[in-house]
């Protein structure tokens, strides 16, 4: 309805007592503040905020180590089915592990979901991924079990630091880029914080050394 | 929804009164105070705050230009961007979108602007199964309520009742067995639901933030059901208001720890997603439609006036869990979808000022909500900006304005004014004399009945500052 646009931006101008496309007061920060604690190691800071949100981790030598730790972690929560892989990992010696692995993206069945992190924050505990063809997006919720591959070279102190790093041209069009902090949780019955809602009620870190 | 708040005191007096409303409400009251303790245990979180307010203080003063650049931006990553002036605008567009898309069912993530603009009863009228997958809201929707509370939809439902209401709806999909434990009732709403996920032809969502840098949207949930919604259907509609828009994704950033940490003390929710539009070629997961639909609904007439600060709320619900009459009477008692304080000035900008009368006035002005707003809006101020505006329209009740054009009439005879207060205060000594507090006055039984009036002692408010005035006097000669 463009009627209803050009109505819209006429009152919003209207409201503001200016003629279309006036001269635009620059924005008021350069840099922007995002929450962090100063002199605390951005890993130590990261590990603490797990402890909280409730996501486990486990630190590997080398990412080839990944389908034995994925493994042994199906073993320890008596998993079985097949393991959606996420593309960006499909390289990985999978064969090794007798694991049943798919890869793409996650269908309804598949009770584990591996896929690999962009980066991690290290302030808010959070996982940055990004969907596109190497990472379905649906790894990251239709699973129960969410196993994430984090380079610990990849782990930032603060969200703001993400933003240029996406903005940076190597980087491709993202479909979507999504910050994952804790498991899937609700606090919808009777007010008691519950996991795995709708997404997984679990997510491991193997982070690369 | 149909405005119903012309029945705040009677609606409110009922909750007071209502057993299971009370329990939950007082279960609210402590995740409120939880969430202060992460709030204040923040070091930055008043910087966060200031720049936060700044930001979009600087947004609305050029919000024709961030629209104008988030849609160009939208538009180039594939998104198709639909202007609404009026709710039933917006029903008509997403209507429309659905029947193109030949949908028979839709999934739908929590949008209090799809409340706002009665999304559900127009899916109802064409024809369209909708499906709500926010626990809370699937819970409304089996009790057939609307939301009462802005995060927390279902706050208001006790375990027992979210027991019942499962029993009894889940009986005709074969389940005898009565569930109890929260964890079996939850395992049960996921796997139901997540069938519809599957079946669904359209994935309707709300939008937390609109970027205009990247055109991009941003969707915040603890459950992973936006994600859901927004991935696994072909067709993905946004639910969005005009005012939501933010310059950069930097920008997000800083409104987004903000609404995390006074909503619920996390730091970030486990889900916080940017969405950009339509899959790419060779992705496996994501829409092929995206449509965002932005909402105006008297969102540009607010710019132009006093209220144009309220437009900086990022729906946080601080306000209303920090709230002493919000805390006690529940949302439904305010009679429309945004309830407490932010409620009580969104409610008369969207609906009318006549049938909202109520709503500014039952704030004790106590002003912990502008304390504990993280975008600083001034929410008591604006109270008093509403009951001067029902003044000037006589919507003021009559013995209200009866009561004040009295006082003016004796605040402007100070003469009288000393003779009657002296004569009262004296009345009230007199007749409180033997326990020094009075348990009934007249006019004031609702207050007196929870607690003793003291009774005055010695002399008046008057007297003691003439006596002060004149002691000063006489020490400075």
């Amino acid at each position: 309805m463009s009627s209803s646009r050009q109505a819209i931006l006429s009152d919003v101008r209207k409201a503001l007592g200016r003629e279309a496309h006036s001269v635009i007061e620059p924005h008021p920060f350069k840099e922007r503040i995002a929450l962090s604690q100063a002199g605390i190691d951005p890993y130590q800071q990261f590990l603490a905020r797990l402890e909280v949100t409730g996501v486990t981790l486990e630190a590997l030598a080398d990412i080839s180590q990944v389908p034995e730790a994925v493994a042994a972690f199906c073993t320890r929560h008596q998993l079985h089915g097949p393991l959606a892989v996420a593309p960006a990992l499909a390289s990985l010696p999978w064969q090794q592990t007798g694991l049943q692995t798919d890869v793409g993206t996650a269908q309804g069945h598949h009770p584990i979901g591996v896929a690999q992190a962009f980066a991690g924050i290290a302030a808010t505990g959070s996982l940055v991924m990004l969907a596109n063809a190497d990472n379905p997006a649906g790894l990251n919720f239709l699973p129960e079990y969410h196993l994430v591959v984090l380079d610990k070279s990849r782990l930032l102190g603060q969200l703001d630091q993400l933003w240029p790093l996406l903005s940076h041209p190597d980087e491709g069009t993202a479909q979507a880029v999504q910050l994952i902090t804790g498991p899937s949780s609700t606090a919808d019955i009777g007010g008691q914080l519950l996991y795995g809602a709708h997404g997984p009620r679990a997510v491991h870190i193997l982070l690369i050394d | 929804m149909q405005l119903s708040s012309a029945n705040f005191k009677s609606a409110a007096r009922a909750a007071l009164h209502e057993p299971n409303l009370q329990a939950a409400m007082a279960e609210n009251r402590n995740f409120a105070a939880h969430v202060r303790v992460q709030v204040d245990g923040t070091a930055n979180f008043q910087g966060l705050r200031a720049q936060a307010k700044a930001i979009k203080d600087h947004t609305l003063a050029h919000l024709d230009h961030y629209l104008e650049r988030y849609e160009a931006a939208a538009i180039k990553q594939g998104t198709q961007v639909h202007w609404a002036q009026t709710p039933e605008q917006a029903q008509q567009i997403v209507v429309d979108i659905c029947r193109q898309a030949s949908a028979r069912s839709v999934i739908k993530g929590k949008t209090m602007i799809g409340e706002e603009m009665g999304i559900n009863d127009a899916l109802a009228r064409a024809g369209i199964e909708r499906y709500e997958t926010d626990l809370g809201e699937y819970i409304l929707q089996l009790a057939d309520e609307p939301p009462s509370h802005i995060n927390g939809p279902a706050i208001h439902k006790t375990l027992e009742q979210v027991q019942d209401l499962f029993h009894e709806h889940h009986k005709d999909l074969g389940r005898e067995s009565f569930l109890h434990e929260p964890a079996e009732l939850l395992a049960e709403a996921r796997r139901l639901l997540r069938k519809r996920f599957f079946e669904a032809e359209v994935g309707i969502t709300g939008a937390n933030f609109l970027i205009a840098e990247d055109g991009s949207h941003v969707l915040v949930t603890n459950e992973g059901n936006g994600d859901l919604t927004s991935l696994l259907p072909k067709v993905r509609i946004v639910l969005a208001s005009i005012e939501k828009v933010l310059p950069s994704r930097a920008d997000a950033g800083v409104h987004l720890q903000l609404l995390a940490l006074s909503a619920t003390g996390q730091p970030l929710t486990s889900y916080t997603s940017l969405y950009g539009g339509t899959k790419n070629a060779g992705e496996l997961d994501g829409a092929e439609q995206c449509h965002v639909v932005l909402l105006d609904n008297g969102r540009s007439e607010m710019l132009a006036g006093e209220f144009r600060p309220m437009l900086r709320c990022i729906r946080c619900a601080a306000c209303m869990d920090n709230c002493p009459v919000y805390n006690w009477v529940g949302g439904h008692a305010y009679g429309w979808i945004y309830p407490g304080p932010m409620g009580s000035i969104w409610t008369p900008q969207l609906t009318n000022l006549e049938q909202t009368v109520d709503l500014p006035n039952a704030c004790t002005l106590n002003g912990r909500c502008a304390e504990v707003c993280p975008m600083q809006i001034p929410l008591p101020d604006m109270m008093r900006v509403l009951r001067s505006q029902h003044w000037q329209q006589q919507l003021t009740a009559t013995t209200t304005r009866w009561g004040i054009g009295l006082w003016a009439a004796l605040a402007s005879r100070p003469r009288l004014y000393r003779l009657l207060t002296a004569m009262a205060a004296r009345t009230m000594a007199w007749a409180g004399s033997k326990r020094g507090r009075l348990s009934r006055l007249p006019l004031a039984r609702g207050w007196t009945e929870q607690r003793d009036m003291p009774a005055p002692q010695g002399a008046t408010f008057q007297q003691l500052w003439q006596q002060r005035q004149a002691d000063k006097n006489g020490s400075e000669q």
